[in-house]
C-alpha cells in the first residue's frame, strides 16, 4: 500500500517493473535497455486501439469482447511488470465472464490512468537502472515521462 | 538447439520469446495466430517444439493443439501452452491434453527447461521406436 510519501504509488509500480525486468534480462545490460524500450513501445502502440475496442465493447455490453480485450492487455501488462494494471484488467475480465459489467462504466478511464502511471514508472526504471542512474529531473512517476521513452499514443491525445 | 515455433497474438511477447530463445541458440519462428501457425507449418514443416498462447482471437491454442494432433505430420510435436489464464481448471485442461502448461508472465528459465525436456522426451520416444525394430 502506498503511503503519503508515495502518493502516486510510484515506488510500488517501479518495484514490480524492476522485478519483471530482472526476470527477462539478457546477458548484456546495454542491449537490454534498448530491448526493454522496444518491448514497451510494442505494447504501448497497441494500447490505444485496444482501449477503444474495450470502450466500444463495454458500451455494447459485449461481454465476450470485453473479456478477450481485457485478457490480451493483461498479458501485455504482466509481461512488462505492470501488476497493478494487470490486476485491474483481470477484475474486468472476470466481471465480463460472470455478467457483472453494468457497474463498470468507468473501467476504461481507470485502465488508461493506470497505463499512464505504468508508462512513467517503466521509463524511470529503464533509465535509472539499466543506464546506471537517474537523470536530473527524474523526480518520480507523477512528474511525467522523464526517461525519454517514446510517449504512448494514449498520451499524445490533444 | 531446437526449432521452436512461438504462437501468440501479443507482439511484445513474441518479441521477447524470439530474442531470448535465439540467445539460447534455438531457431525460432513466430506466428500471430493459430491460423498463421498452421499455414507456416504446412510451408516449413514441423518444429521440434511449439509454444502456444491459449487465448487468442480466432483459433485458440487449444484448437491449434487439436488440429496438430489430428494431422499425422504434426501429431508428435510437443506443445507447451503459455497462458494468462491461471485458474486451476484452465491449467488442468491444458495438462489433460498432454501438454505442458506454463502461466504468464512467462518465467524464461521455466520455459527453457520445458523446451529442453520436451525435445529430450521426443528424441527418446523416437529412439525407442527405432530400437523396437
Amino acid at each position: 500500500m502506498s503511503g503519503p510519501a508515495d502518493p502516486a504509488g510510484c515506488e510500488t509500480r517501479k518495484a514490480a517493473v524492476r522485478v519483471r525486468l530482472a526476470q527477462i534480462a539478457g546477458p548484456d545490460p546495454e542491449e537490454d535497455r534498448e530491448f526493454f524500450r522496444a518491448l514497451w513501445e510494442c505494447f504501448a502502440e497497441r494500447v490505444p486501439e485496444e482501449l477503444g475496442a474495450l470502450e466500444n465493447a463495454l458500451r455494447r455490453g459485449a461481454a465476450r469482447d470485453v473479456e478477450m480485450v481485457a485478457h490480451s492487455l493483461k498479458g501485455g501488462a504482466q509481461n512488462l511488470g505492470g501488476t497493478a494494471l494487470a490486476d485491474l484488467l483481470l477484475a474486468l475480465e472476470l466481471d465480463a465472464r460472470t455478467g457483472r459489467l453494468q457497474a463498470r462504466t468507468d473501467a476504461v478511464a481507470e485502465v488508461r490512468r493506470e497505463f499512464d502511471l505504468l508508462s512513467r514508472s517503466f521509463a524511470l526504471v529503464v533509465d535509472a537502472e539499466v543506464s546506471g542512474g537517474p537523470r536530473p529531473g527524474d523526480a518520480g512517476c507523477a512528474q511525467g515521462n522523464a526517461a525519454g521513452l517514446p510517449a504512448p499514443r494514449a498520451e499524445r491525445r490533444p | 538447439m531446437a526449432k521452436v515455433m512461438v504462437v501468440d497474438d501479443n507482439a511484445e511477447i513474441r518479441m521477447l520469446l524470439q530474442a531470448r530463445l535465439r540467445q539460447s541458440d534455438h531457431r525460432v519462428m513466430t506466428a500471430a495466430s493459430g491460423e498463421e501457425a498452421l499455414s507456416l507449418l504446412a510451408e516449413r514443416g514441423a518444429p521440434d517444439v511449439l509454444v502456444a498462447d491459449v487465448s487468442m482471437p480466432g483459433m485458440s491454442g487449444l484448437e491449434l493443439h487439436a488440429m496438430l494432433r489430428a494431422d499425422p505430420a504434426f501429431a508428435a510435436v510437443p506443445v507447451i501452452f503459455l497462458s494468462a489464464r491461471v485458474e486451476p481448471a484452465d491449467v488442468a485442461g491444458g495438462q489433460e491434453l498432454g501438454a505442458v502448461y506454463l502461466t504468464k508472465p512467462v518465467v524464461l528459465s521455466a520455459l527453457m527447461c520445458a523446451i529442453d525436456a520436451a525435445v529430450a522426451d521426443a528424441e527418446a520416444a523416437a529412439a525407442a521406436l527405432e530400437s523396437s525394430w
